[in-house]
């Protein structure tokens, strides 16, 4: 009769299930060790969430899920160790340029989802994590130390490289010391000089993320902190990254400055070509920021100066000279990019490199 | 059939006394007693909206009663539990498709539901009874069909059959003749009339006196006021009484059958 | 119909009586699931980025099941007991569940467009989750949010749809404030996408909303093994009333069936199970509506087959989906998007062949 055998069956996925189940209680004490990782040294590291993370002392295999972090890996002398990442070579090409070894890596991560028999395959070291993902508590139980980091703020930035620095070893802790304390000549320079600047004297600047639609960066950002170090005001008058906005608002608040991040270039447009359209617009183009020529193009490098990165210590100098270029005559925005990439990220740029860099364009 | 009884033998089956129910603020019924035994068959009769359907949801326990006792096998219905009184009252709705397609045996073995326990699915025999059913109603072929394929004739036979798994003493068959063509009309008729024979008490709603003169013991002419004549059909189906009811004059024409009785047949004067 | 009618055979106790011989079908078509259910589970341990031997896979099942020491490496230790077991499992559960649900709702509702997130449990759920990645309550923290709005949208529905609908036919009422809680909840869901952090926490709220299987942990399994077990007891045990039901709820009442009562369970069943899928799995779409209806093809309605077929089904389904998921790309597709690129234009071809099923 059909609806015994439907019991039977039931009953028995059932029971398998509830063995299943039960066996897992004892899995990660029971789990077949295998020796190959066991006579490693470790170290323990307090990630963002205040866990402490276990990590070999020697760490030969990264995975990285935070697209940011790719370049902090690099910069800390251990680009050529990742493995696993979220990057694709068209999102970041300029870090491809700068860490080759990335075009062997696998991606086995979007911004939202792991493929975590891949991950386990990779059998990375050591996996960073943005914060905020689901995935920790999985990868922590497939063995691999998850280090989930994490920044708002300059100070949470430095925080940032430093936490990982001690994951990868002594050589990194000083290049974290060293970029550490680069910002915080950039911000201390940036901020002296701008510091007595009256309020009639900062230019209102807004950040345009994307034009159609139209999104923007609002205050409460780290976008609102570089343009608050390099004298100017935040146009834009909502709170957070990233915020849908009108053009009604855009027109009200009526900035001084326009700043197109390389995000807002439409399809396969140059920066260039973005602002010839902009001037063509026909509301864009009323804009007394845009017809007067004070809209510019955010440089992009290795990752988004602008946004939640290491060049962000790039970007201070960068938006200071563009807000007053009266205060940062002595800067030469080539010399310095050169400069940190060489220093920093190992990869000495070409002037020509580092002119595409700073016009947002590609590498070619 | 099962026959079993926990009351006086002689007692009716059904017995309604001072009925009154309705609906909101309105009292369609007012007033009503009668009473059905075994073997008998009652045809309800009356206009639209007399409160045929009232009395029946009233009788089957979807309408509490506002005054007066409906009794079952001689108990109050409200003394019942929803699936014993299944075992003892079976409804035949009017002929309808379900919205899935359930074959028709799956469909008469659904009527064995009340002999089952809240957890339990028929077995073999309740599928005996069932499959009993469907010969005696001659769609035993019809088994394996879907129920929503058949005609609408073999659809009503179906729902009896199902009506009669529940094995009951009280089939209330609502309107088991609309919507059917003459030769399914009297086979629906013939079993309704077999069914009495066989010790069932029917109580069945119609529009057409000619089936309560054709298998009906007692007539129940549902008047527009809400009250009711009951008596046997030659006596309450009178002209007088059905012009009255229905507010058109008729004629009642009288016709010997095969056997040398009586056949009467209602027209209505135009 | 049976030739030998005198013998009034015992019900219940002949296990070896012939099958129903009024049903749709003549093939055991639960025994053949069930062994395919078995045959899918058994390759997808094996298939992967790499490919298992059969004795490899039972040396690590039966050494994390018995203690038992084995000699596999630990990378491939880790790959079929941590990564592909929990997602086996989780998938099997979750795609039994949300079909099973699904096929009850269908027959509780007398209609075949009903998927069991109705009444508002993913919906709610989605909230549930949503506001937890907002609120940075960690993966617990967010599926237990999820399950419990879920089970609470459920509620709201029930309440305000037996106030609202009080006198006239619930179960249409009951349906409409489904719709209503339903839309209610996705407008909070957007709103919580609008104020997310759009670096930091609206891709995780995304991916939640896609569905997915990868972040489920072998300690997950068992908070979503039990709600989909309990859940499962109503459906299973009133399913033949179920079939009773399809004829409305006064035929149903005649024939000895308190209507209400079976809706209760089999709704808080079904909502369990919804509640505890979604909570695991996210919003994985598709599955709760298509199943039910194959599994009608294949067995007909009544819900003493349909709902257990659907159950197995709708495990066999997600199951091999999710295999695509795994295996296909090197980065994962979010397991909503495929089930509903499988799943819709399998509904369209079963609306093309198969009207009868529910006409």
């Amino acid at each position: 009769m059909g609806s015994i055998r439907v019991r039977i069956a039931l009953a028995t996925a059932g029971a398998v299930t509830a063995v299943l189940v039960a066996g897992c209680g004892q899995a990660p004490g029971s789990a077949p060790e295998a020796p190959e990782s066991s006579s490693a040294a470790t170290r323990v590291v307090t990630d963002v969430t205040g866990a402490q993370v276990t990590v070999p002392a020697t760490i030969t295999r990264i995975a990285d899920a935070w697209p940011a972090h790719n370049e902090v890996v690099q910069m800390l002398g251990a680009g050529d160790a990742i493995t696993a990442t979220v990057l694709i070579e068209k999102t970041a090409p300029w870090l491809y340029v700068v860490d080759p070894a990335l075009r062997e890596a696998q991606t086995v991560f979007t911004n939202s989802t792991a493929n975590t028999e891949r991950l386990a395959q990779a059998r990375p070291d050591v996996l960073f994590t943005d914060k905020s993902t689901q995935i920790a508590a999985k990868t922590t139980e497939l063995g691999i130390p998850t280090v989930q980091l994490g920044f708002q703020n300059y100070p949470d930035l430095k925080k940032m490289v430093s936490t990982t620095a001690d994951v990868l070893g002594p050589a990194a802790q000083q290049q974290a010391v060293a970029y550490n304390a680069y910002l915080d000549d950039t911000l201390g320079q940036v901020r002296g000089r701008t510091a007595s600047l009256p309020a009639d004297r900062r230019p209102s600047v807004l950040h345009v993320y994307s034009l159609n639609p139209l999104v923007v960066d609002g205050t409460g950002s780290i976008i609102d902190e570089w343009i608050t170090a390099a004298g100017g005001r935040n146009a834009a008058q909502v709170t957070g990254n990233v915020r849908p906005v009108s053009a009604e608002q855009v027109a009200q608040w009526n900035p001084d400055v326009v700043i197109l991040a390389s995000s807002a270039f439409v399809a396969a447009d140059t920066g260039a070509q973005t602002l010839d359209k902009l001037r063509a617009d026909p509301f864009w183009s009323q804009l007394p920021a845009v017809r007067d020529n004070r809209a510019v193009i955010n440089p992009t490098g290795g990752w988004h100066w602008d946004r939640y990165g290491i060049e962000s210590a790039l970007q201070l100098r960068w938006a200071g000279k563009t807000l007053h270029p009266e205060l940062f005559g002595d800067v030469d925005m080539l010399a310095e990019t050169r400069s940190f990439y060489d220093r920093f990220l190992h990869h000495p740029l070409t002037e020509a490199e580092a002119r595409t860099m700073l016009a947002a364009q590609d590498p070619q | 059939m099962d026959l079993t009884v926990d009351d006086p033998p002689d007692s009716p089956v059904l017995d309604v006394r001072d009925l009154r129910c309705g609906y909101g603020a309105v009292d369609v019924l007012d007033g009503l007693s009668f009473t059905v035994a075994a073997s008998e068959v009652l045809c309800v009769l009356g206009p639209n909206g007399a409160g045929k359907t009232t009395l029946f949801k009233s009788v089957l326990g979807f309408l509490p009663p506002r005054a007066g006792r409906v009794l079952v096998a001689g108990r109050e219905l409200s003394g019942w539990g929803r699936r014993e009184l299944a075992r003892t009252v079976a409804y035949v709705p009017q002929a309808h498709a379900a919205p899935f397609p359930f074959t028709v045996g799956e469909v008469v073995l659904m009527g064995r539901t009340p002999h089952l326990g809240v957890a339990g699915a028929p077995g073999p025999a309740d599928r005996l009874v069932a499959g009993q059913n469907m010969d005696r109603l001659g769609i035993g072929h019809l088994a394996a069909r879907s129920f929503t394929e058949i005609s609408g004739g073999e659809r009503q036979l179906a729902l009896i059959a199902r009506a009669l798994t529940q094995q009951p003493r009280l089939l209330m068959m609502d309107e088991p003749t609309s919507n059917l063509d003459l030769g399914n009309q009297a086979r629906v008729l013939r079993e309704v009339r077999d069914l009495a024979a066989g010790g069932l008490a029917i109580v069945m709603i119609s529009h057409t006196p000619d089936h309560a003169f054709a298998v009906a013991t007692t007539a129940a002419l549902l008047v527009p006021d809400g009250t009711l004549r009951v008596g046997t059909p030659e006596r309450v189906l009178t002209e007088g009484a059905l012009g009255e009811a229905f507010g058109r004059p008729v004629r009642i024409l009288a016709g010997v059958g095969e056997d040398g009785a009586t056949l009467r047949a209602c027209l209505p004067v135009l | 119909m049976s030739a030998e009618a005198e013998r009034d055979a015992p019900a219940g106790v002949d296990g070896a009586a012939p099958a129903d011989p009024w049903r749709r079908g003549r093939w055991p078509v639960v025994t053949i699931l069930s062994v395919l259910l078995v045959a899918t589970v058994a390759v997808s341990f094996a298939v992967g980025v790499t490919a298992y031997p059969p004795g490899t896979i039972v040396e690590v099942l039966l050494a994390h099941l018995t203690g038992r020491p084995s000699t596999v490496a630990r990378v491939d230790d880790v790959t079929i007991w941590l990564v592909r077991m929990p997602r086996i499992v989780a998938a099997v559960l979750v795609g039994g569940a949300l079909a099973a649900a699904g096929a009850a709702y269908q027959a509780l509702f007398r209609n075949p467009m009903v998927s069991p997130d109705l009444l508002g449990a993913s919906g709610g759920a989605g909230v549930g989750a949503a506001l937890g990645i907002l609120l940075s309550w960690g993966s617990a923290g967010v599926q237990l949010s999820a399950f419990a709005l879920g089970l609470a949208a459920v509620l709201v529905t029930y309440t305000v749809g037996t106030l609202v609908g009080r006198g006239t036919e619930s179960t249409l009422t009951l349906v409409l404030t489904g719709i209503v809680v339903s839309s209610l909840c996705s407008a909070l869901i957007s709103l919580t996408k609008y104020v997310a952090d759009p670096d930091d926490k609206l891709p995780q709220i995304t991916f939640w909303l896609l569905g997915g299987l990868e972040t489920v942990t072998v300690r997950g399994l068992l908070p979503l093994l039990v709600p989909v077990l309990v859940g499962l007891v109503p459906l299973m045990v009133l399913r033949w009333r179920l079939n009773v039901l399809a004829f409305g709820d006064e035929e149903a009442a005649s024939l000895g069936v308190n209507p209400r009562v079976v809706k209760a369970f089999v709704i808080v069943g079904a909502t369990l199970m919804t509640a505890a899928s979604v909570s695991a799995a996210g919003m994985v779409g598709w599955v709760g509506l298509v199943v039910p209806h194959a599994a009608r093809m294949l067995v007909g309605p009544d819900a003493r087959r349909a709902v257990p077929v659907s159950a197995l089904l709708g495990a066999i389904f997600l199951l091999v989906v999710d295999d695509l998921v795994r295996t296909v790309l090197t980065t994962e597709v979010p397991l909503g998007i495929l089930t509903a690129l499988v799943g819709a234009p399998f509904f369209l071809f079963l609306l093309a062949r198969g009207r009868r099923a529910w006409t």
